[in-house]
């Protein structure tokens, strides 16, 4: 259990370098630069 | 000889400034734009002035896409495991401005009523029910929809910028912006409601508290029982039993403690070690 954080930060580091190559970041910043109408209670 | 239980550890005293700056620079759009960076903290990015996207909007909305053909929020998901893994739920006591916003109340009163321990839960309810079955299955940010967080720096602030907004005000904004009331209601009588039960958040972060490399130390041995910790926890825990549990947010303020029984290691220290053998 002392070295479970090794394995779990590299496969979030991979799962994020995974996603960048993938182009999600591109998806988040599609949603996040959109006024959410759910977050300010309106849709 | 002063009583050593009001001794005030330096970290304690660094702790509210990182807020603070945190906080700063999450909304300082007019400074940069990195909205394509999921900071892992429950900051809205409906907010006019969000610099970084809410790590839970974008969880949200990526598995709405998925329904649709969209690929697997592996980008959103490694950013939180990365984190998490390392620090641990320390992001709750350290960087995220909703936190923060509840520490400030809870300064309203000295004495504070502490929450039944099944409301823990709650948080985990959320995350499975509003933030991950309900968002694949409609394509709708449901965890968004009540978030208080939300409401506090979408909600209020966009009606009152854009004419056209206000005129969409209907009885859904009425309940986010009774949410939010009750939360800052109950976080004036209770530490960290918020956190403690209905943080999707921090229901994922929390559970890389136990495996995380930066950890919490009781050392019992040590412990006179004069109930310090209890007492300054920002979370509303006790930290002789819950000290890095799953509504522990790491702020490491107990790391005080004036007879030194409880402080801040790593996974990787002789305590851990020994730990692990004895166990």
């Amino acid at each position: 259990m002392r070295w479970l954080w090794l394995p779990v930060a590299l496969l979030g580091v991979a799962l994020l370098w995974e996603g960048l190559r993938w182009e999600q970041a591109e998806a988040v910043w599609r949603h996040a630069t959109q006024l959410c109408l759910a977050c300010i209670g309106l849709g | 000889m002063a009583d050593p239980a009001h001794r005030i550890a330096p970290r304690l005293r660094v702790r509210r400034p990182v807020q603070l700056i945190t906080a700063f620079l999450l909304n300082a759009r007019f400074l940069f734009d990195a909205r394509s960076v999921c900071f892992p903290a429950l900051n809205c990015w409906a907010c006019p002035t969000a610099s970084v996207a809410c790590p839970l909007g974008a969880l949200q909305n990526a598995l709405g896409d998925m329904r649709l053909g969209g690929p697997l929020p592996i980008y959103v998901l490694g950013s939180m495991v990365a984190i998490s893994a390392v620090i641990g739920r320390s992001m709750c006591g350290w960087l995220c401005p909703f936190g923060l916003f509840q520490d400030l109340l809870a300064r309203l009163r000295r004495r504070h009523l502490k929450l039944p321990a099944w409301t823990g839960y709650g948080k985990y309810v959320m995350l499975v029910g509003l933030a991950i079955i309900l968002p694949y299955l409609t394509s709708v940010p449901w965890f968004c929809k009540f978030c208080p967080q939300g409401t506090l720096q979408g909600g209020i602030p966009q009606p009152l910028l854009y004419a056209e907004l206000r005129a969409l005000i209907g009885g859904w904004w009425f309940l986010k912006v009774g949410i939010l009331a009750a939360f800052v209601v109950a976080s004036i009588f209770f530490r960290r409601p918020f956190c403690r039960s209905f943080c999707a958040l921090g229901a994922i972060f929390s559970l890389f508290n136990r495996i995380s490399l930066i950890r919490m130390h009781f050392s019992p041995e040590k412990c006179v029982d004069c109930m310090w910790c209890v007492r300054v926890c920002p979370a509303g825990i006790d930290p002789r039993t819950e000290l890095g549990g799953m509504n522990c947010v790491q702020c490491m303020k107990c790391a005080g403690c004036p007879y030194h029984a409880i402080h801040v290691t790593t996974a990787c220290s002789r305590e851990e070690r020994d730990g692990e053998a004895s166990a």
